[in-house]
């Protein structure tokens, strides 16, 4: 089970606090439970007796233990809050830093939403429940046992009723318990889902609101709010009978031991103080079954979590860092690749097969193709976000794999196709890759850019804010601010995915133009879609199927490959009419 | 087991924004959004906004001072919504409450009625013979009066549970709705993540706790004030002795609720913020990773996720220590009804069979006060989560104009004119 493994690896750091806060929580209910014996002997010997230094003195004793038990509470909660929290705070970090080192696969295949709700609600569900059992569900088992030696040592003759009680209250309980199970299991999926409707519309309210589709949204919300009221309720219904449940078992086994205890009071075997701290007992022993079976109701929940860590926890990132990195460069600002093959496992066709070509530097190499073409997991492989399943990628002359990762990853310029700013300022995510980059450089590569101008006009210009995902800024702007961010990363190796393309033919020229110096040094892979983009290129890869149908100048492309002469005739033929 | 769409990362292409020349202050200045003024309080933390975003900073700014003041005004609004979402089922609360009040009466006379019986046996004792038909008839009293206590307590948890749950289908069903009147400017000047986390996490959160705490409560002060009851008429002297520990335990309440409620809404704020950092750094994953950030993401995450650990440990224990708090309290309490009953006893003013009752009172008045003590924790956090749903739902909305018109209507045009943030460039497409 998810649950236990992800307790064992995680919990074992803490071994030590966990035995003190067993030990605590075992001496704090076993001295809790010292009280109704004490008031035993305060009746029989004291009362019954008319012995009243005896009522005194066992008054000072029971005022004694009862001080002992609340201290020892009071350090087992501080441990036990402790333990849980950090618990949480360590499954949280192993769980962000495994994501941290996900290649472009990983984070696929789990998607980006379940990710992050993995790293925060999950771990919470946890942690949640690590606090209760530490603090409060631990001292259920402990009373019990407890709970039932000390009746039996008060009177071992009216332990038959517990033998009877204990179980009988078991069984109800675990009766609930098992239906509660599937019960809640149900309402962590609608759960889910309510919140994936949720975040589909808080991510796409653009999309929702330009298309009006508010109507549309809102009924399918409705539908798993539904849903989720419907299995809430059984579960919680499920839930609600506990408690009344066992408070009349409680109830009737009182009745149920004055009814068996006066008939053993009368042949002397018991005595009448035994008979009131047993009723005291039997009220504790059963409160704290009560208690157990509203804790274990949480577990369900806390299970499907742990899952969800665990197989985060689980999944090795198909990239990892070589054993003995290499540190240098032979050919700096080159990009080889050999008959370099991708396929995601079990699919049926690959994404990318046989692709060879070489950058180099001061050259551009432009990769065309339709969608879904593997232009984009072309420039991936390039950048190391994921690994070639066949063939070698080499940057600088080596092998992406053998490589150090940090001299791959600085000498790499990676524009995304989708550009991705993060919330803070314009100036903190131009620095992203070069956090020493003076303001100068900021501007210079705004410059060329194409976004000096809209940074200048920005109330803060550089201290501008920027929300998380870039979201107030426009398309092109954000483009452009990517590119800028690449630049003053002063790579050897420029790669644009499509990054031109919310840009006009005026402004994507200018930034061409501008860009050629910066790029004198480097090899540029570009993608792209236009073919007035890569028409001056040094070389144009033209994939189909992630195969390579064209490789050349503009030139003898139009002459030798089909593919190519179409795309171009498409977008020529549409720009003269 | 988790069916998100993968593909959803993001608005897929944002609109590409009309410029709006006039406009003379595009940014933040947000008049109305409920989470603003505080904003002096950001001036503190001027560095960190470098790296972190200004939304992260707003919630971690703002934790840095209890701001009682705030707080309390938002707890008043926070009640008031709860009330709201409540207000519809206020006749199954009421019949609820006459069946809690009916079932918790019956089981409060119970453990008088089983010191009567303990009284016949001791009698008994004394006389010679336990009169076993009179003590018969009572026990079988006793039952039936247990019996249907059942049943009331039975019927009355499961109305409340179906009051509970259809107020919260209702709050859900208002805060979608409200996300689709929220000013796109709304949207784009908070963190995704956190506002993500205010309609998963805290709605969740809040439900999870309503559900776990209010039935428990309910019960809990019903018992309380019953078994007050019970123990004046049993023995107003004793019932006095016991009672002088309750002042105590007031104040000490007080102290550790007031001292947790803070900790519990900054434990909440700052997981907003790691939410959205998280969604930051997941996001932007393949740019964190060609540009070689993981090691710096790793290290902001682990700051951030420290102070969550932080605060969440001084909320938790301050919470549960009003456990022990209450420990001491019913302990004491059983103490001092055994000593002074004891004295009491042998000079014949009470019954052994009433100190019994008083010691079982004891234990059910500790009892339903260690519960509540013990759900506080988990209602306190349930409230904090729906003081930050408020805030949300406090949000001023775009107007009611049905039009999803891209360009600024004429009324409340202030946010809507704050959609196109951005000053374009003249130079721009």
């Amino acid at each position: 089970m998810s649950l236990r493994r992800l307790l064992k690896s995680h919990l074992a750091p803490h071994r030590r606090a966990i035995v003190l806060v067993l030990i605590l929580q075992a001496g704090q209910t076993t001295t809790g439970l010292l009280l109704p014996g004490l008031n035993a002997t305060l009746i029989d010997d004291g009362v019954l007796l008319g012995d009243q230094s005896v009522i005194w003195r066992m008054g000072g004793i029971m005022l004694l233990v009862s001080f002992i038990q609340v201290v020892l509470l009071t350090v087992a909660v501080w441990y036990g809050s402790e333990v849980a929290m950090a618990f949480g705070r360590d499954i949280r970090r192993d769980v962000f830093d495994r994501v941290t080192r996900y290649s472009t696969r990983e984070i696929g295949r789990f998607g980006t939403p379940s990710l992050i709700t993995r790293i925060t609600n999950d771990t919470h569900q946890i942690q949640t429940l690590t606090a209760l059992v530490t603090i409060m569900m631990i001292t259920a088992p402990l009373t019990m046992i407890a709970g039932t030696v000390l009746a039996i040592r008060t009177d071992a003759g009216l332990s038959v009723l517990l033998l009877v009680v204990v179980p009988l209250e078991i069984v109800v309980t675990g009766a609930i318990i098992a239906a509660m199970t599937p019960a809640f299991q149900q309402m962590q999926e609608r759960i889910d889902r309510i919140n994936a409707v949720l975040r589909e519309q808080i991510t796409g309210v653009r999309v929702v609101r330009a298309f009006t589709r508010e109507p549309t949204e809102s009924a399918r919300f409705a539908e798993a709010n539904h849903r989720l009221t419907e299995s809430s309720l059984r579960a919680a219904r499920l839930m609600a009978a506990v408690f009344p449940a066992v408070t009349l078992l409680v109830n009737l086994s009182s009745v149920a031991l004055l009814w068996i205890g006066a008939d053993r009071i009368e042949d002397g075997s018991t005595q009448i103080g035994s008979l009131v701290a047993y009723l005291t007992y039997l009220l504790q022993i059963l409160l704290a079954v009560t208690m157990a079976a509203f804790m274990v109701s949480m577990i369900p929940r806390a299970a499907v979590a742990a899952e969800r860590i665990v197989e985060i926890l689980d999944t090795e990132s198909s990239v990892t860092p070589p054993t003995t990195p290499i540190q240098d460069f032979t050919r700096p600002g080159t990009v080889e690749f050999q008959e370099v093959g991708f396929r995601y496992p079990g699919a049926e066709h690959p994404v990318l097969e046989g692709v060879s070509f070489t950058a180099v530097p001061g050259e551009t190499t432009a990769i065309i193709g339709s969608t879904g073409a593997g232009k984009t997991t072309l420039l991936t492989l390039a950048a190391r976000l994921a690994d070639a399943s066949s063939g070698q990628v080499a940057v600088g002359g080596i092998d992406v794999r053998r490589l150090d990762p940090a001299l791959l990853w600085g000498a790499i310029g990676y524009v995304p196709q989708r550009a991705y700013l993060f919330s803070g300022t314009v100036a903190s995510n131009l620095r992203y890759g070069r956090p020493e980059a003076t303001d100068e450089e900021l501007w210079e590569a705004l410059e060329v850019a194409q976004a000096a101008g809209f940074v200048q006009s920005m109330p803060d210009g550089l201290q501008n804010r920027i929300a998380q995902g870039g979201t107030n800024v426009s398309g092109g702007q954000r483009q452009r601010l990517s590119i800028a961010r690449a630049l003053v990363a002063q790579p050897a190796v420029y790669l644009f995915d499509d990054s031109f393309s919310a840009l006009d033919l005026a402004t994507e020229a200018r930034l061409r133009q501008a860009l050629e110096p910066r790029t004198r040094d480097a090899a540029v892979l570009v993608v792209a879609q236009r073919i007035s983009t890569i028409e001056t290129a040094d070389q144009i890869i033209v994939l189909e199927g992630g195969i390579t149908v064209g490789q050349g100048r503009h030139d003898e492309l139009v002459d030798t490959c089909p593919t190519y002469a179409e795309i171009v005739s498409s977008q020529r033929g549409g720009e003269t009419t | 087991m988790n069916q998100r769409n993968p593909g959803d990362g993001e608005p897929e292409d944002p609109q590409p924004e009309d410029p709006q020349p006039e406009d003379p202050q595009p940014e933040d200045p947000q008049p109305g959004n409920g989470i603003g003024g505080d904003d002096s309080q950001e001036d503190e933390d001027q560095e960190a906004l470098q790296t972190y975003g200004r939304e992260a900073l707003r919630f971690s700014g703002r934790m840095s001072a209890p701001l009682p003041v705030e707080t309390s005004r938002n707890f008043r609004g926070t009640v008031r919504q709860l009330a709201k979402i409540t207000g519809r089922e206020t006749p199954v609360l009421v019949l609820v409450m006459v069946l809690a009040t009916m079932s918790v009466s019956l089981t409060v006379i119970g453990p008088w009625l089983l010191g009567g019986a303990t009284d016949i046996i001791v009698t008994g004792v004394r006389q010679g013979g336990i009169d076993t038909d009179r003590l018969q008839d009572r026990l079988l009293v006793i039952g039936g009066v247990f019996a249907l206590a059942w049943a009331l307590g039975h019927i009355q948890n499961y109305l409340l549970s179906g009051a509970l749950q259809r107020s919260m289908f209702r709050l859900r069903e208002t805060i979608e709705a409200k996300l689709h009147r929220l000013p796109l400017s709304y949207v784009d000047q908070h963190a995704r993540g956190d506002l993500l986390s205010r309609v998963t996490n805290d709605i969740d959160n809040l439900s999870q706790s309503l559900q776990q705490t209010i039935n428990q409560m309910l019960t809990a002060v019903l018992t309380l004030v019953g078994v007050t009851v019970m123990m004046l008429t049993v023995s107003p002297l004793l019932a006095l002795v016991a009672f002088v520990t309750v002042p105590l335990s007031v104040v000490a309440t007080r102290i550790f609720a007031t001292r947790a409620r803070p900790r519990f809404l900054r434990q909440w704020r700052t997981t907003g913020t790691l939410n959205a950092q998280a969604e930051d750094a997941v996001s932007g994953h393949a740019i964190v990773t060609a540009f070689g950030r993981q090691n710096q993401e790793r290290q902001r995450f682990a700051e951030e996720n420290a102070k969550l650990y932080d605060s969440s440990r001084a909320a938790q224990f301050l919470s549960s220590a009003m456990q022990p708090v209450m420990m001491l309290m019913g302990n004491l309490q059983f103490v001092s009804v055994a000593v002074v009953g004891g004295l009491r006893i042998s000079s014949g003013a009470i019954t052994i069979g009433d100190m019994q009752a008083m010691i079982q009172y004891t234990r059910q008045f500790a009892m339903p006060v260690q519960q509540v003590a013990s759900m506080a924790a988990t209602f306190q956090s349930g409230i904090a989560s729906l003081e930050r749903v408020v805030e949300l739902l406090d949000v001023d909305e775009i107007s009611a104009d049905p039009e999803p018109a891209p360009d600024p209507p004429a009324t409340r045009g202030r946010e809507c004119s704050t959609t196109s943030t951005s000053p374009t460039s003249p130079k721009s497409p």
